[in-house]
């Protein structure tokens, strides 16, 4: 794992535990975003799936607030400790029962959790895609396929600035169309 | 004969907006090719076949290939093409010393294409590849507004990548369906006792479809989407 990411994931637990504790939510959802430049950039597993899980985990107990938060304190601390002692295997280990636990959380509720982790996946590629890298890259990094990602982005209300005048184009459209050949 | 090549974007949109079918007539008024190069079918058709999410959209698109609206290419020269651009691409903006990888291959099948079979253009919606066309610099602009740190740019990539993209032209989901107003294709959509009802529908229409398209991912702004319906308007009078 590169040090920049391991210290930003690291930085990124400390702050998700602490919200944790505090029963503040909404925080953990914003802490997800973090990770994710470095996602962008490094486009690294490691920072991918952090982003992740910490977006699925924020909207679960958003909407489920009921849910006993000292199992997911208890892993997320020791995924840090882990991290932090370079014992990769574990902390791997780790964040897979966490991504295991936001699953079980009750068999009722299971086809809306794996819509909860499938929709961070998107959240996470549109932000990915709103950074500047091509819908199809960042389709293929969070493993989403392009039709679900483009008809999410079209609903996110990115900002885009025209490179070309708009008349322009359409001028150039029409003469393609009317060319010979 | 004359093509334009179609990233997977457009197809996507217009076939989740039910416009997928304005293609064909539209093929007829250019007079050329619509190709699908191999990359983009595999994102188009292939992936959502082997899942549950877009099969049904991925049967439409495929019958537009058998009923003649698209042709397939693959040819080992797009893909070599395509892989050089992509590692040029890939190679040519860094953060904290590490290369950003900014496209995909399927994007870059279409640009390969483009180059190979001189097509008069590509039919492309989001963003990134169209800036690596049409302004590669500004892409660093945006990266480092977005990732809050100095992005580097490798000067000699840039002039390779324009050198290898030169001639490639973009137009977007919106234009075409411009075109398709313009040629009356849409107003299929409407029928006459409804502008009895209703006033302007056919200013209503166009409306309807270039936003329909942009809440279906094509990047194009509010401001473009005002500017294009006032000028087809304007053409009308």
């Amino acid at each position: 794992m590169l040090t920049l990411v391991k210290q930003d994931i690291l930085t990124v637990l400390d702050k998700v535990i602490q919200a944790l504790r505090h029963s503040d939510f909404s925080k953990i959802k914003l802490l997800s975003d973090h990770v994710i430049h470095d996602a962008s950039v490094f486009q690294d597993e490691d920072s991918v799936t952090i982003a992740v899980l910490i977006y699925a985990l924020s909207k679960i107990l958003e909407r489920r607030g009921s849910i006993q938060i000292s199992s997911f304190i208890k892993l997320l601390d020791s995924a840090r400790m882990n991290l932090v002692r370079n014992d990769y295997k574990r902390y791997n280990k780790d964040l897979s029962h966490l991504s295991s636990l936001i699953s079980k959380l009750d068999s009722k509720y299971k086809r809306y959790v794996v819509e909860v982790i499938n929709q961070a996946k998107l959240k996470k590629s549109s932000r990915i895609y709103e950074h500047g890298i091509s819908l199809a890259r960042a389709a293929s990094m969070l493993g989403v396929t392009e039709w679900e990602l483009m008809n999410y982005v079209g609903k996110s209300n990115l900002n885009f600035h025209p490179s070309f005048d708009v008349k322009r184009r359409l001028d150039f459209a029409r003469k393609i169309f009317e060319d010979e050949k | 004969m004359k093509s334009l090549i179609f990233d997977s974007g457009p197809v996507i949109s217009l076939t989740l907006n039910n416009l997928l079918w304005t293609l064909s007539p539209l093929k007829k008024h250019f007079g050329g090719s619509f190709i699908i190069p191999e990359g983009v079918k595999y994102e188009l058709i292939d992936s959502p076949l082997s899942s549950k999410k877009f099969k049904l959209e991925a049967l439409q698109v495929l019958r537009e290939i058998y009923s003649g609206t698209f042709d397939l290419v693959k040819s080992e020269n797009i893909r070599y093409l395509s892989h050089r651009i992509m590692n040029l691409a890939n190679h040519t903006f860094k953060a904290y010393d590490s290369d950003i990888a900014i496209v995909h291959i399927g994007e870059m099948d279409v640009l390969a294409a483009a180059k190979i079979l001189k097509s008069k253009a590509v039919v492309i919606d989001e963003r990134t590849t169209r800036l690596l066309i049409e302004d590669p610099v500004s892409i660093a602009r945006h990266l480092q507004s977005k990732l809050h740190t100095h992005i580097s740019i490798d000067e000699d990539n840039i002039r390779l990548l324009k050198r290898e993209l030169s001639g490639v032209k973009v137009i977007r989901s919106v234009e075409l369906m411009s075109l398709a107003y313009e040629f009356h294709i849409l107003d299929k959509l409407i029928i006459p006792q409804e502008q009895n009802v209703y006033r302007n529908l056919k200013s209503t229409l166009l409306d309807a479809v270039l936003w329909s398209l942009k809440l279906g991912g094509c990047a194009v702004s509010d401001e473009e989407i005002d500017k294009l319906i006032s000028l087809e308007l304007k053409r009308k009078r």
